[in-house]
């Protein structure tokens, strides 16, 4: 699907289109993933055909009454499967929740319907979230969706194959160190986190409670924050989602970038990063300038430690967080032999759930978070949380509107080229988790690709609740390779 | 407007804690699986021992970088996370799950009640 969601919404809107047409097209690209399976893209783990079909022929009937079903209207879009829908299975990418169907549907997705989105499929991704190349789903791994032999990036793997590949123009991932901004850049689209409580929590499966949020992936910066527009907003059920007024994120895209100001940080270690992205780097500055933008190198040394400091608080919350996975209340039991206890139970039904890396999270949680070692680990992180924010807030205050910097350290790798050095996956967050640990927006734009095709991003990070200047200052600089 | 913004002066480097053992053995791995309530083999022991082990020592660098002490502004200063203000639910019952509708989501259930091993009398929990 070439069309973006703005064109599609407009024209379902004025009848130019009819929803029915744009949502069949886009089931048949997402029925065609699922039944190839994990040979082929594997984005997809659950299609809804009649429930897709029937909410389109709503909508054109609403469109045929003079009515307006929103500003989505007829858009179909992909959920990644560790958000709630009250249709289908939201499994996680878990064996622990292969049969689990949620009784309700998460807010995000409620308000996605409500402005006559139309949910197509639940997408792939690494296990609870947890991994950055999308290797770690107990269904499979997701491909890259122009290069099968590689990864397309995590752990919101599935939609951004997905949209990469143009089975939908928009889809919802989630992001905790990354895992929106990182396989976004990957794939070649744009990927956009808000600010820490500008979308509701509720119905995401948690993770790491003081990081993650929903994001959205699109094919263009307008797709991304109109989509963002429409899930952010107040919830009461979630008690951290901030009570501000509901915003167009859009509004400002087009607007002249001249007067603005855009903080370049010094990359910590320039040499390891592809030079190909170093060089996407510098032209995306130049591009600021030359629409009137001034950039100005700043020094933000904490930024160095944030991979680390992420490393203990994320497994931390998420050996909390996924305790409530006991073969209990829900999700797979392990078959028992006769006699034994409540123990084994629990035992058995976390060993055989969870997969090697949400075990070894856990595990890495529980370990920084006990007696002996929450100081020299868990502490000492929060104070690194703590020296990022206060640094990045110091950079804004004096002057900077935004910051650049790259969103990964080089392009998509193969499948298998970092499942065996532990480090080489953290690495690939080194330039997402600042953002995530400060709780600020950002977003991850094309820039370009490298010699080989592989496409490349570049972050904007912006001060809190200031996604509109975000989407302004990246619609500036996105860059599409037939540009 | 500055040209270069510079960043909060950093205090003395001074760590607070001793520092935790340079490495883990098998036998803290089988502990720590033990409290998450996991079970891992002889080999995945190993395995896991060294891929931790990998981990914890680039975490180290924390402690070896990180300034200060701790202090209430590092549970009450995280940017954008306001947590000094941050919005309580109000203390009112809100309408929970209907008992079925939990015992449906449940592996094994009986009526409305879930229903696990033997707890008392060599259950084991």
């Amino acid at each position: 699907m070439n069309a973006d969601a703005s064109s599609i919404a407009r024209d379902v809107r004025t009848g130019a289109r009819r929803a029915r047409d744009v949502v069949a097209h886009a089931l048949e690209r997402a029925q065609r993933d699922l039944d190839a399976g994990p040979d082929g893209m594997h984005s997809v783990l659950e299609v809804f055909q009649a429930r897709a079909m029937q909410a389109s022929e709503a909508i054109d009937t609403r469109v045929a009454r003079g009515e307006d079903p929103g500003p989505l209207a007829g858009v179909p879009v992909l959920v990644k499967d560790n958000i709630c829908t009250a249709y289908g299975r939201t499994t996680c990418a878990s064996r622990f929740l292969e049969q689990y169907e949620s009784p309700f549907s998460a807010s995000v997705v409620e308000r996605l319907e409500a402005a006559g989105a139309v949910v197509i499929a639940k997408t792939n991704l690494d296990e609870f979230g947890m991994g950055s190349s999308g290797e770690h789903s107990a269904f499979g791994p997701t491909r890259h969706p122009t290069d099968p032999a590689r990864v397309p990036g995590g752990s919101s793997s599935g939609s951004a194959a997905g949209v990469g590949a143009g089975v939908a123009p928009i889809a919802l991932g989630s992001d905790t160190g990354g895992s929106v901004r990182q396989p976004a850049a990957f794939c070649g689209i744009v990927g956009f986190k808000p600010t820490y409580g500008r979308v509701s929590r509720w119905g995401l499966v948690a993770y790491a409670s003081s990081l993650d949020q929903v994001g959205t992936l699109a094919r263009t910066v307008r797709d991304a924050a109109l989509t963002l527009s429409v899930i952010a907003g107040h919830d009461p059920r979630d008690s951290t989602c901030v009570n501000r007024p509901t915003e167009d994120f859009t509004r400002a895209i087009g607007q002249p970038i001249e007067g603005l100001t855009v903080g370049v940080p010094r990359l910590p270690n320039p040499e390891a990063n592809h030079p190909d992205v170093l060089a996407a780097l510098a032209r995306t500055r130049a591009t600021l300038e030359s629409r009137g933008a001034r950039t100005i190198d700043v020094e933000l040394p904490a930024i160095e430690r944030a991979v680390a400091a992420y490393y203990v608080i994320a497994p931390a919350e998420a050996s909390s967080n996924l305790a409530r996975y006991d073969g209990v209340r829900y999700g797979r039991r392990a078959a028992l032999e006769p006699g034994a206890g409540l123990a084994e139970l629990y035992i058995r039904s976390r060993t055989e759930g969870f997969g090697a890396e949400v075990r070894r999270r856990i595990m890495l949680g529980t370990h920084v978070l006990s007696t002996g070692y929450a100081d020299a680990y868990y502490q000492t992180a929060m104070r690194t949380r703590r020296d990022i924010a206060r640094q990045i807030s110091a950079v804004f205050a004096h002057g900077c509107d935004a910051l650049l910097m790259p969103t990964t350290p080089g392009p998509a790798f193969r499948l298998g080229e970092k499942t065996t050095d532990p480090l080489a996956l953290l690495l690939e967050d080194i330039y997402t988790t600042p953002a995530s640990l400060a709780g600020l927006p950002a977003i991850s734009v094309p820039a370009g690709q490298t010699d080989d095709g592989l496409p490349i991003g570049v972050q904007l990070i912006a001060p809190a609740f200031e996604e509109a200047r975000l989407a302004q200052l990246a619609h500036a600089v996105e860059r599409w390779p037939e540009n | 407007m500055p040209e270069v913004p510079e960043p909060p002066e950093p205090p003395e480097t001074k760590p607070t804690q001793p520092a935790p053992p340079a490495s883990l053995t098998v036998e803290r791995v089988r502990r720590i699986a033990a409290l998450c309530r996991l079970r891992l083999d002889e080999s995945e022991l190993e395995r896991e021992r060294v891929r931790l082990d990998a981990v914890l020592g680039y975490m180290a660098q924390l402690r070896d970088q990180t300034p200060g002490e701790a202090d209430d502004a590092d549970r009450d200063d995280l940017g954008a996370l306001d947590l000094k203000n941050a919005p309580l639910a109000p203390d009112e019952p809100s309408p929970a799950l209907d008992p079925g509708v939990v015992a449906k989501l449940a592996p094994d259930s009986v009526g409305p009640y879930i229903r696990v091993p033997r707890v008392l009398d060599g259950g084991g929990a």
